[in-house]
């Protein structure tokens, strides 16, 4: 499923803007006019957008989205989302068809429509953005804990499984790289630190396993933090888009919105405390917790994902290399503000 | 892969012996010494990495020689065993990683992906991993010559950081001729990470081998000028250290033909200066081939030669281009019997010998002793008989 990475040409405004000398067609271009019979839905114009379609009737905007992934997936992310529109979540509010459906289908492929509301873009470097997004995020994990699906709760992830087996791919490129005489520039970053990845990589493993971290609850996770997917309405972050959805325990979604994010806020320890507090004001987040985030920040991902394009996607080789080095840097960054934040949660 | 074609000249004709592709294998590197030792000529590369802690290397500088001490430890005839220690500087700037001031780039994109990717679990099980063949470097490298080693410019280096190597070396330097001096002929430092050094140095050591003159009837002498052309496919050649071959494995026979031939395994060492950077940059390419030589000796000797001795004569070493090295020298082989060696004082003959044995103690004959003593005492002398002869009258 490819997720366009467009807005529309007002970036910063992402209201529908007229472009008075063009004709936009009422239906939307190649939008079956059926489907807008179902929504009931007239609009007055309507223009593509994200994948899908921005119409703007009399009362408000809606967006039509078309979806060709798993059904079982789509109803799952829909459902959830109505429920947490309908608990006042900072989410887009779902609108049924006439016959009470979330979705419809059409030749394989799957519509669904949502309110849209205008808004600014999210912009990392403002820290009220950030601040919103984890306090919003709280609220989700907070009405999503109480929220029960059988399909979610019948099946489970091994994400220690799942991590451990990323340790043992590092291994084996390593043992690839001891059999070489020459080496590339990315080759060379990755034996010179690859003991220091490796050892971080296995106490995080280590930690998940002494945490049980997969013996709790599977959790319904939003797993999508792209600012592409995010928008700042009313002063408040808006999570457009919950297909992206996964399920385990939550500190995962703590986990990539802190990976996402910090990097651009050079690690900062006062900020990373000011997201913690600001999460727990709306959610619980355990002692079991805390040390489950610090343990996963500390997983080397992108060390992994780097090194499987390089050695199994041959992705540019100077491309990778660049990439490497400021992600090597950041590691620094990184490794000092949890030490820095581990000290602050002992202390309690 | 190194290939050579070889062309012979052998008393005044043109003879195309062993013209044949090869391939040779870049020697492995090796820490923190890799030594070839060849007739006439030894080469010692010594290496020697550091990674430096929380810092990333923002320059360098250079190096200079500290110190470069040795002594021959061990004589075995004209062979020296040589042992010594070599101290660099090597000067370069650092920087903290918490002192850099750059920005990190945005990550919700690829943060997005690696989570995709851990989710489909994706993996490299049973797969072909990339393997480089074109190899280039953004890391710094420099290469200092003998030269410049012992110069120190205080001004250039006052505001670097310094990293002292001390490493220890030996090497066997084998063949006839006078021992030169061992030289640092290079240095080479290098960023190989973004926190690490490395440093190789790189220490010739050489006899000084003339051709013989000496026609001595007992030292049959053959005299070769070989003309070989090497080529590297895997490396670009940026500058050529040396070259030199050790021959063993001597065998003689009479061929078809009743020509005297010379068999003889050979291995051939070259060492040079890769033009990559990024890494290690003194490499050692060998190959081993066959040898084989006419000696017009004639037909009526009775032994093989006892030894052989090989003396060259570089007269060309030289870098066609990014792959190719010609070489050209005239070999001289002494083939050499065991009268000629002994008249060398190889084994000194000793004087044959004269056995002394002791006569054997007297044995007594049986009941001696008992007839003894009814005779007369004088009897321990030999008995004195007395010869009486009876004429009979008839």
């Amino acid at each position: 499923m490819l997720w366009p990475n467009e807005f529309p040409r007002s970036v910063n405004n992402i209201n529908l803007t007229r472009d008075k000398e063009k004709k936009a067609s009422l239906a939307g271009e190649g939008l079956d006019p059926s489907i807008l019979k179902e929504y009931n839905i007239t609009p007055q114009s309507s223009e593509e957008f994200k994948g899908g379609w921005l119409l703007k009737d009399q009362k408000k905007d809606l967006w039509v989205f078309k979806y060709s992934g798993d059904r079982n997936r789509l109803l799952i992310a829909l459902e959830w989302q109505e429920n947490l529109a309908k608990n006042k979540c900072s989410v887009l509010k779902m609108k049924r068809t006439k016959g009470d459906k979330l979705y419809l289908e059409n030749n394989k492929e799957f519509f669904f429509v949502t309110e849209w509301i205008s808004g600014q873009k999210f912009e990392v470097q403002q820290e009220r953005h950030l601040l919103s997004c984890f306090k919003e995020l709280g609220k989700i994990h907070k009405i999503t804990e109480n929220y029960s699906n059988v399909i979610i709760q019948n099946t489970r992830i091994d994400w220690t499984l799942i991590i451990q087996k990323k340790l043992k791919d590092l291994l084996q490129y390593h043992s690839f790289l001891r059999g070489k005489i020459k080496f590339t520039d990315f080759e060379r970053f990755f034996m010179e630190h690859f003991d220091y990845f490796y050892n971080a990589g296995q106490e995080a493993v280590e930690n998940m396993v002494l945490l049980q971290v997969d013996s709790a609850r599977p959790h319904l996770l939003v797993n999508n933090f792209r600012s592409t997917d995010l928008l700042i309405n009313d002063n408040k972050v808006v999570f457009t888009n919950l297909l992206k959805w996964s399920r385990g325990p939550k500190i995962l979604d703590l986990v990539l919105l802190l990976n996402s994010y910090m990097p651009l806020l050079k690690w900062n320890s006062q900020a990373f405390k000011n997201i913690l507090k600001t999460y727990k004001e709306e959610t619980v987040l355990t002692k079991q917790d805390e040390q489950v985030l610090l343990a996963l920040l500390r997983f080397p991902g992108r060390f992994w994902f780097y090194a499987y394009q390089y050695f199994v996607d041959f992705v540019e080789e100077k491309v990778l290399s660049e990439k490497f080095k400021k992600y090597i840097r950041e590691y620094y960054w990184r490794d000092q503000c949890l030490n820095t934040v581990e000290t602050w949660l002992w202390e309690g | 892969m190194l290939e050579y074609c070889r062309n012979l000249v052998v008393g005044g004709l043109n003879v195309n012996i062993n013209k044949q592709r090869c391939n040779l294998q870049i020697a492995p590197l090796s820490y923190p010494w890799q030594v070839v030792e060849g007739d006439g000529e030894s080469w010692v590369i010594l290496r020697c990495k550091c990674k430096l802690t929380l810092k990333e290397v923002m320059e360098l500088h250079g190096a200079t020689l500290e110190d470069f001490a040795w002594k021959v430890s061990l004589e075995q005839g004209e062979n020296h065993l040589y042992q010594g220690k070599i101290a660099l500087n090597i000067y370069y700037n650092s920087k903290s990683f918490f002192a850099i001031d750059k920005e990190f780039a945005e990550s919700d994109e690829e943060e997005d992906l690696i989570r995709t990717s851990i989710i489909n679990e994706e993996s490299s099980k049973e797969v072909n991993f990339r393997e480089e063949t074109e190899y280039s470097s953004d890391f710094a490298s420099i290469i200092v010559d003998k030269e410049e080693l012992t110069k120190k410019e205080e001004e250039d280096f006052s505001s670097a950081e310094v990293w002292n190597v001390e490493i220890p070396w030996q090497a066997w330097l084998h063949g006839m001729g006078q021992d030169r001096e061992p030289l640092v002929e290079k240095v080479h430092v290098a960023q190989v990470g973004l926190s690490s050094l490395l440093v190789e140095a790189l220490i010739k050591l050489e006899k000084k081998q003339d051709l013989l003159k000496s026609s001595d009837d007992n030292e049959i002498i053959f005299k070769n000028t070989e003309e070989l052309y090497f080529t590297i496919q895997e490396e670009k050649i940026a500058e050529i250290g040396g070259l030199h071959a050790v021959g063993s494995f001597f065998t003689t026979y009479f061929n078809s033909n009743k020509q005297l031939t010379l068999e003889n395994l050979k291995k051939i060492n070259l060492v040079f200066i890769s033009d990559v950077t990024g890494g290690e940059r003194f490499w050692v390419a060998s190959h081993i081939i066959e040898e084989k030589n006419i000696l017009n000796l004639g037909e009526n000797l009775q032994v093989q030669p006892a030894d052989f001795q090989c003396y060259k004569k570089k007269l060309k070493l030289i870098l066609y281009d990014d792959h190719t090295v010609i070489w050209k020298a005239e070999y001289m082989i002494r083939a050499m019997f065991a009268e000629n060696m002994r008249s060398m004082n190889i084994v000194q003959e000793e004087a044959p010998k004269t056995v002394e044995t002791k006569e054997p103690v007297p044995r007594k004959r049986p009941g001696e002793k008992w007839l003894k003593k009814g005779r007369n005492n004088n009897s321990k002398t030999t008995t004195n008989k007395t010869l009486i002869s009876i004429k009979l009258g008839i």
